[in-house]
């Protein structure tokens, strides 16, 4: 039997505190307006990839509608949701201001998809270690226990293709990392205290000739983050190794952030600067178009980002929902009731290990008893046991209550008032 | 049987090249006062709504013909089958415009 969902959002258009919905109709047959719209909270700007693949802020409480697509090429838009986080590295959006150059270096200005940027030229031999860097000094605690990742832009401005960090943090040792942006990418540790563990560098493409590069580590001891340094390097694992008079590469937007993946970018000044996370989220009447007793979520997502975070969740209780979600490894979908035993209805998931980054379409279809999750046109689980609690009455868009934010970008979603048949699950979920 | 056809939608939204539904809601939106429309908007985010359906034939038929009933029905009080009764009936109807 064909259906038509109950709710259907593709994000397309937004105002302050608002993203809108096409579909919004009760199963009573009310055909919901303005009262069927996402509600979007985020009390500071932020920035995203937009249309012509540059760098912009966007104003408090606007949601992000961010092009970033494979290869770092503008294409089709989605919404970007990301939890709140802090930059700690000063002057991040601009680092010809308040950088001290090494000695044998000339620096010129250059804009790195719209942000400013540094060029570094090394005028005489020198290596990293001594002279050939651009140098931020900082005074901030890190924790031990904490993982922290470290990004920044990189723009290859000639033949030369090697570039990386260092940072210095006090009681900890030097840390860094060096990135060679041709072919497939490579990267190597140039620095490796021993305070510092579970190490993952990446490189991703953000336009022509611009890479951003990340690292992520986990600390092991307390430490004060003294500096940040950037460079050409003459090997992605050494630090010392000399570049040769000439050698050049560009960088921009460097970040140090709480967390295991480099989020978008924000600028920042003489102090360090938050960005508030983006809870989108619509509660009321459109509790109508949620099927209490049996139902269908999907959504269709871009993951690029393998870290634990909600895509949709229809909510009643911080104990009881349903929902579609990312871990590091794997997707699921999941009806959960804290409440009683088992405390788990049922959850469907993809087996461990088999998310990679790419476009998924998955949907969650539930009915008591009879219970499906499909992931790009196959069926991944099912189950025939468990009940469906009814009286949700929220739905929030990449997070879960205020946490657990999806780090993500999300392409469109939708419910459905009836369980559909695999035969219609398989045809929606197919890419 | 009474069947509705291009209900709510008027004639020149139907024949404006856009989809109907999405030029409706991109004029709710406007009409609120949401920021100026990006190029994606009518281009691949359009695109992307109508192959977010997994049967929008279907939809057109919900929106245009079993909606506008259902609600007409509803305002005037009519009584209507047994609730689980409803979605076989509304595939019937929808069967018999596609028979």
């Amino acid at each position: 039997m064909p259906a038509s969902p109950s709710l259907l959002i593709v994000p397309a258009r937004f105002k302050t505190g608002k993203l809108y919905t096409q579909i919004a109709t009760t199963s009573a047959g009310l055909v919901l307006g303005s009262s069927g719209d996402f509600n979007v909270t985020r009390a500071t700007t932020a920035t995203r990839f937009n249309s012509a693949g540059v760098i912009e802020s966007v104003a408090s409480g606007v949601p992000r509608l961010d092009y970033y697509t494979s290869g770092g090429t503008a294409g089709c838009p989605a919404l970007l949701v990301e939890p709140s986080a802090q930059n700690l590295v000063l002057n991040s959006d601009n680092t010809a201001t308040s950088w001290t150059l090494g000695g044998n270096t000339a620096s010129g200005y250059v804009d790195v998809i719209g942000v400013s940027g540094n060029t570094i030229t090394a005028s005489a031999s020198g290596s990293i270690a001594s002279t050939v860097f651009v140098r931020r000094v900082l005074n901030t605690a890190l924790a031990s226990g904490s993982t922290y990742t470290v990004s920044f832009l990189m723009r290859q401005t000639g033949a030369h293709t090697i570039g990386g960090y260092w940072i210095g943090i006090v009681g900890v040792g030097d840390l860094g990392g060096g990135f060679d942006v041709s072919g497939s990418f490579s990267s190597g540790a140039i620095y490796s205290p021993a305070g510092a563990i579970n190490r993952i560098r990446r490189v991703e493409r953000w336009g022509t000739d611009v890479y951003r590069c990340s690292e992520t580590f986990t600390l092991t001891a307390s430490g004060t983050l003294d500096r940040i340094l950037m460079g050409p390097l003459a090997t992605v694992s050494s630090v010392v190794a000399t570049v040769a008079s000439g050698t050049q590469m560009s960088f921009a937007a460097p970040q140090i952030e709480l967390g295991a993946i480099p989020t978008s970018f924000i600028p920042t000044t003489t102090a360090a600067v938050t960005r508030n996370a983006d809870v989108i989220s619509v509660t009321g009447a459109v509790s109508g178009c949620i099927g209490q007793t049996e139902g269908t979520i999907y959504a269709e997502v871009d993951i690029r980002n393998l870290t634990d975070g909600r895509i949709l969740t229809l909510f009643k209780t911080s104990a009881q929902y349903i929902l579609l979600s990312k871990s590091t490894n794997r997707l699921g979908g999941a009806i959960i009731d804290t409440t009683s035993s088992p405390t788990t209805v049922v959850n469907l998931q993809t087996a461990s290990g088999s998310l990679t980054s790419g476009i998924y379409k998955l949907a969650l279809a539930y009915k008591q008893n009879d219970f499906a999750f499909y992931v790009n046109g196959t069926s991944v689980a099912t189950s025939n046991s468990g009940n469906v609690i009814g009286d949700y009455n929220i739905i929030r868009i990449g997070n879960f209550d205020t946490s657990l934010f999806f780090n993500d970008r999300i392409r469109a979603a939708a419910l459905y008032t009836t369980r559909l048949t695999n035969a219609e699950l398989q045809s929606l979920t197919t890419l | 049987m009474l069947i509705g056809y291009g209900y709510g939608y008027p004639t020149n939204q139907l024949l404006g090249g856009g989809n109907p539904f999405w030029l409706a809601f991109n004029q709710r939106a406007d009409a609120d006062g949401a920021l100026p429309a990006e190029a994606a908007v009518n281009g691949c985010l359009q695109t992307r709504f109508l192959n977010s359906f997994q049967s929008y034939d279907f939809f057109v038929f919900y929106s245009n013909s079993w909606l506008p009933f259902m609600q007409r029905a509803n305002t005037d009080s009519a009584d209507a089958a047994e609730v689980r009764f409803i979605n076989c009936l509304e595939v019937r109807m929808y069967n018999l415009l596609n028979a």
